[in-house]
């Protein structure tokens, strides 16, 4: 199941990026500006981490989450679930996503600053 | 571009995660009232609310809370707010409950938002880690609140940090929620 999602997903980014539906906001866009804030931006291409590098780091960071806060961090960044859609999914309120999400993010960014990552 | 940078690398993860998040299936929780008791819960709820109320009447009118929102004038509301990074704050303990502690600001530390003498209430999360009196961390959880074994008494200062916090005003009365990080005794 997993990788026709993956799939689904690929070509879906692919049609996103490609229209620059990104301009035009939408729920996906929200959620990687929420991302950005989080993420160093190096110009140098020395610099630069591929994607399956950082795919990497990201799942490191992962595994330091409990698995709810794990699911929530991939039904926001991976499925692109709205904040009330994760609320009923995981049986929480949305105030307590709300926090939750602003605080892994936290965590995100202090995990990939200690490993020097810059994107 | 950070975010197609990200995007591309969620992509890239192992199907393992997608699959956690797929087939999560969420505890079933039972409602405070009914583990603990209806009739007891409805007891506390009311002698807490009337001798709470009383006190917070005169004390939390022309309190300074800031934030990012700016609540409405009229009914319930609840609004969060979060930091750029942790504050801290020392707070004098002054009654327990299953997943929090009523408290004083007994000196503002460096967090802007709370000042000394402000009355609020800190919640232990997901994550708080609370440094207990033999050294050791404990990390709270909030499925299975276990207050009565941090052990620390009324009147204990408590070095509480936090990143976020929640204003709920009900009519002209203002609750505040601080959600800890980090709690400890303080020296």
């Amino acid at each position: 199941m997993s990788y026709l999602l993956k799939i689904v997903r690929n070509l879906s980014l692919k049609a996103y990026w490609r229209t620059e539906a990104a301009k035009r906001g939408g729920r996906y866009t929200v959620a990687l500006e929420e991302i950005e804030g989080c993420i160093a931006d190096r110009k140098t291409v020395e610099d630069e981490i591929g994607a399956k590098e950082l795919a990497r780091i990201i799942e490191g960071f992962l595994d330091t989450l409990t698995v709810e806060n794990r699911v929530i961090f991939l039904r926001r960044y991976w499925f692109a679930d709205s904040y009330q859609d994760i609320a009923a999914f995981i049986g929480l309120t949305e105030k307590n996503v709300s926090v939750r999400l602003t605080r892994i993010r936290g965590k995100m960014k202090q995990y990939l600053m200690e490993r020097e990552v810059f994107v | 571009m950070n975010a197609k940078k990200f995007s591309d690398a969620m992509s890239e993860l192992d199907s393992k995660y997608i699959d956690e998040a797929l087939n999560y299936k969420k505890k079933a929780k039972k409602p405070f009232w009914m583990k603990w008791g209806a009739m007891a819960a409805c007891l506390c709820l009311v002698v807490v609310s009337a001798l709470t109320i009383s006190d917070l009447q005169d004390n939390l009118s022309g309190q300074g809370t800031t934030g990012q929102g700016n609540p409405s004038g009229e009914g319930t509301m609840e609004q969060v707010y979060t930091l750029p990074q942790a504050e801290t704050m020392s707070v004098e303990l002054v009654e327990w409950s299953v997943d929090h502690f009523k408290g004083i600001v007994v000196d503002a530390g460096d967090n802007s938002i709370f000042p000394a003498d402000a009355e609020l209430s800190v919640v232990f999360d997901y994550d708080t880690e609370i440094l207990l009196e033999d050294g050791t961390i404990m990390v709270f959880n909030p499925d299975e609140p276990d207050t009565d074994s941090i052990g620390w008494k009324e009147g204990t200062i408590v070095t509480v940090k936090f990143v976020s916090y929640d204003e709920y005003r009900e009519g002209n009365h203002f609750y505040n929620h601080v959600y800890a990080s980090y709690v400890e005794v303080k020296e």
